[in-house]
């Protein structure tokens, strides 16, 4: 029993930390809070379900247009909008009201292009289940775990040792001083969303995968993912990653001792908890509040 | 004689209009983007509709529901006050998702996704007001004492503070100002009527439900909000005729409704955005989109 | 015992702060005697403008005091600080953009507007003071047509003028000014050279930061020079000008 909870918050958790880590990716180096990026995360798994039950192309096929897809869409966004509103120096506010925006319209047009009903992507007919020490845990799943595990060694190594990586933390620390060190910062802006749009991607096929697919998911999940790099931390890719394997667990918990559909209560209060007494999470650094004066 | 639609839309624009005078207030004249507008707006009608559906006289429900949305707004700001803009922005978002998952499970008050039917009207005058024309009037008399009081309270010193709050906190600080006190009164007033324009749409509707509420009502107030203008009451009740009359001539083209819903979305959203790229002073604003 | 018996006006008592990990002030320490007009100059990053935040209550020192009027005000918040009656100009000016000249000067001199008496307007003699206050202030500056403008609808040297105006109006026991002539025309300079002087005739106390050293020692009764986060020199402006350990701060060495 012990051991199924431990699994399923895991399992949710992986998912949550993809999305969270993505969208912290992207917070940390443009620094604003991005909604829109729910956006890219629906379109990925509604082409992924389009072009394996509709089109019936191969898997590996579907994957690479899904991820596409994503990759497509948030650089559309990034091109077309931000960079445009970054132009003019908007306040963040400002920006998130627009992302906030390109959420809804990309949703809705999904939802008019491929209708509201809910759908579900089936690999195969014949689920592979496992049994671990009492608890159930099938093929898809594990590769959930697989994959977030190894996508994020790949990231650390990407962060510490690549140029790209090394110059997008530069952005993250000091903007003017990286400019000032030669470093684009629109270049680097333009590869965190590429980048946070990839994995974007991969969450998606997941959640297609091992969920379902509905008009509203990319609104649900963006706001998981948001409230797992608050509860970790939001300028920390790490930190967005343990918060979510953090809020896996919470979620997954609270049906212990809660009826099941006060899961999303208890979730959405620990980001009001968090966001006013430990507005940094758990791994983030408080910003010092000096007045340019 | 007015025909019954035309009536419908009337109100509709009456209850639209105190809500975005309402977000005005906190927005555009005191700086605050409260994401969760529409949530205290779902607030003002839950407990509109609560109250006439155990029996409270008429006076006390809108009194309840005004000042009890004003309660909630209060807090929120109380714990939210001293955050950076987007920081209180995102724990706006975050409390009005509360609100919904909320009322979708405490089911004893709110009756969870059904819903509260068969809520009344005001009975006085011999229930006058179950006449959707009269009806009207109450509306518009709401709206128009919404209208004088907002402008009122701009002009004044206080609405000078909270202005001069959103132009620039730390200068007001050092004005000696207590920002945080401004901020806590401005939402509290935006509350206030915002939960009296939901009792309004839960009386004219006589039934509230938590289904629909989320996205396209908060998009369609800050279109109307930046369509008029920051800072702009004149430009606020122009581009809520607009903007409330501008879906209904998608009624006309015969649309599919399953596009209707996600169409109005559509609409808003790009309407949205490309006020915020192209227009951001909207018809009448006087304060730049920050 | 005979420093007790001082009535001890305005007093920065050893302040240190630094920023991850650079030290903007160390062990920074002065007195104003009341009715002075004192200059704080010195090469850039020597700690200014962050001493000028710390009295403020904008910033919190990692250790030390400031004594105000026999008060220790160093933990106070922004606007408590403010209504002890220290009134404060920043280095870029800062007006209410979206307002009015007037509704700017206006918030300098109403006190309590969130009270429930106020609420829709002030009393009639109270604004009837208030104009005549706001309007005598303009005068001899050329900004009277102005009042009704919107402040960001005014040159930057207007603005500048209309905020130190603003910081004048604001009831206050001691004036303290960041780089006032800074990016002002020089005939503004002289206005505000004037205002300043002309305050101190009225008993004010003024405190200044200033990069424009003729400026600076054209007003100043006592000169502090600032380096490296501490007061190095104090004098009169003839003994600074000749002062080794300024000229060495300065250019280097």
């Amino acid at each position: 029993m012990v051991f199924q909870i431990i699994i399923n918050s895991l399992i949710t958790g992986s998912i949550y930390s993809l999305i969270a880590s993505s969208f912290s990716l992207i917070y940390s180096t443009c620094k604003f809070v991005n909604l829109g990026h729910g956006a890219a995360i629906s379109i990925g798994a509604y082409l992924l379900f389009y072009s394996l039950q509709t089109l019936h192309l191969s898997f590996p096929v579907s994957i690479l247009v899904a991820i596409t897809s994503s990759v497509l869409l948030g650089l559309l966004m990034n091109q077309f909008f931000y960079k445009n509103l970054r132009k003019r120096k908007v306040s963040n506010a400002i920006l998130l009201v627009a992302s906030f925006a390109l959420l809804v319209l990309f949703e809705s047009i999904i939802q008019i292009i491929f209708g509201s009903d809910i759908h579900i992507v089936e690999l195969s007919k014949h689920v592979q289940v496992f049994q671990f020490y009492g608890a159930k845990i099938t093929a898809v799943q594990i590769s959930v775990l697989v994959t977030t595990l190894i996508l994020f060694i790949i990231l650390t190594f990407f962060f510490r040792r690549s140029k790209i990586g090394r110059e997008m933390r530069a952005v993250a620390d000091n903007k003017e001083v990286a400019e000032l060190n030669g470093i684009s910062i629109e270049k680097t802006y333009r590869t965190s969303f590429i980048l946070g749009s990839i994995i974007a991607g991969i969450c998606a096929i997941f959640v297609g995968l091992e969920y379902n697919i509905s008009p509203a998911m990319g609104s649900k999940l963006i706001m998981k993912g948001f409230i797992g790099s608050i509860i970790g931390g939001i300028g920390s890719v790490p930190g967005s990653i343990i918060g979510s394997l953090l809020l896996g667990i919470a979620e997954n918990l609270s049906v212990l001792f809660l009826p099941s559909s006060y899961k999303d209560v208890v979730v959405f209060a620990l980001l009001l908890i968090f966001l006013l007494f430990r507005p940094q999470g758990i791994l983030g650094i408080k910003r010092e509040e000096t007045e340019k004066c | 004689m007015l025909s019954s639609y035309f009536i419908h839309l009337l109100i509709t624009i009456g209850i639209y209009l105190v809500s975005a005078l309402s977000l005005q207030l906190a927005c555009g004249f005191s700086g605050m983007l409260n994401f969760g507008h529409i949530s205290f707006f779902c607030i003002g009608a839950y407990i509109y509709g609560y109250m006439t559906i155990i029996g409270a006289p008429f006076w006390l429900c809108f009194l309840a529901a005004s000042a009890g949305t004003a309660l909630v707004a209060m807090v929120i700001a109380m714990l939210t006050g001293k955050l950076r803009g987007d920081y209180f922005s995102l724990t706006t978002l975050g409390f009005s998702y509360f609100v919904i998952a909320t009322i979708l499970n405490w089911r004893e008050v709110t009756n969870g996704p059904l819903g509260l039917p068969g809520i009344l009207r005001p009975d006085f005058l011999n229930n006058i007001l179950n006449d959707d024309r009269y009806f009207l009037m109450f509306v518009l008399v709401g709206v128009i004492l919404t209208y004088f009081f907002v402008s009122r309270l701009v002009a004044s010193p206080l609405g000078k503070v909270m202005q001069a709050v959103r132009d620039d906190e730390l200068a007001a600080k050092i004005l000696g100002k207590n920002t945080y006190k401004t901020k806590i009164i401005s939402l509290s007033i935006s509350g206030f009527l915002v939960g009296f324009a939901g009792s309004l749409y839960a009386a004219y509707v006589m039934y509230i439900g938590p289904g629909g509420f989320y996205a396209s009502e908060m998009l369609l107030l800050l279109c109307i909000v930046i369509f008029g203008g920051l800072a702009s009451i004149r430009g606020t009740v122009i581009s809520t005729m607009i903007l409330v009359l501008l879906p209904e001539i998608m009624r006309f083209v015969s649309l599919p409704t399953t596009i209707l819903g996600p169409g109005r979305q559509v609409l808003y959203s790009v309407l949205l955005l490309a006020l915020i790229v192209y227009k951001p002073r909207g018809i009448d604003g006087k304060v730049e989109l920050q | 015992m005979a420093k007790s018996s001082y009535n001890k006006f305005f007093e920065i008592n050893d302040i240190h702060k630094h920023f991850s990990g650079a030290k903007a002030l160390s062990g920074c320490s002065f007195a104003i005697k009341k009715g002075t007009i004192s200059v704080i100059i010195g090469p850039n990053g020597a700690g200014k403008s962050t001493l000028f935040n710390v009295i403020s209550g904008l910033l919190r020192p990692d250790s030390g005091k400031i004594i105000f009027n026999n008060t220790d005000i160093t933990k106070n918040a922004p606007e408590k600080i403010a209504r002890l009656g220290i009134s404060r100009v920043f280095q870029k000016a800062r007006l209410f953009d979206n307002l009015t000249v007037r509704d700017n000067l206006l918030l300098a001199l109403n006190n309590n507007e969130t009270s429930m008496a106020n609420l829709f307007g002030v009393p009639k003699n109270v604004a009837q003071k208030h104009m005549l206050e706001i309007s005598s202030s303009l005068e001899g500056l050329g900004l009277t047509s102005s009042i009704d403008k919107i402040a960001r609808d005014l040159s930057y040297g207007q603005q500048r003028l209309v905020e130190i105006v603003r910081a004048i109006l604001f009831p206050h026991s001691i004036l303290i000014l960041d780089e006032p002539v800074n990016g002002v025309a020089q005939k503004l300079k002289d206005k505000i050279r004037d205002m300043l002087l002309r305050q101190k005739e009225l008993g004010d106390t003024i405190l200044m930061i200033e990069h424009n050293i003729d400026f600076a020692f054209s007003v100043a009764d006592t000169v502090f020079v600032m380096d490296k986060g501490k007061i190095i020199a104090k004098g009169s402006p003839t003994s600074i000008r000749n002062n080794k350990t300024v000229i060495d701060a300065y250019f280097g060495n």
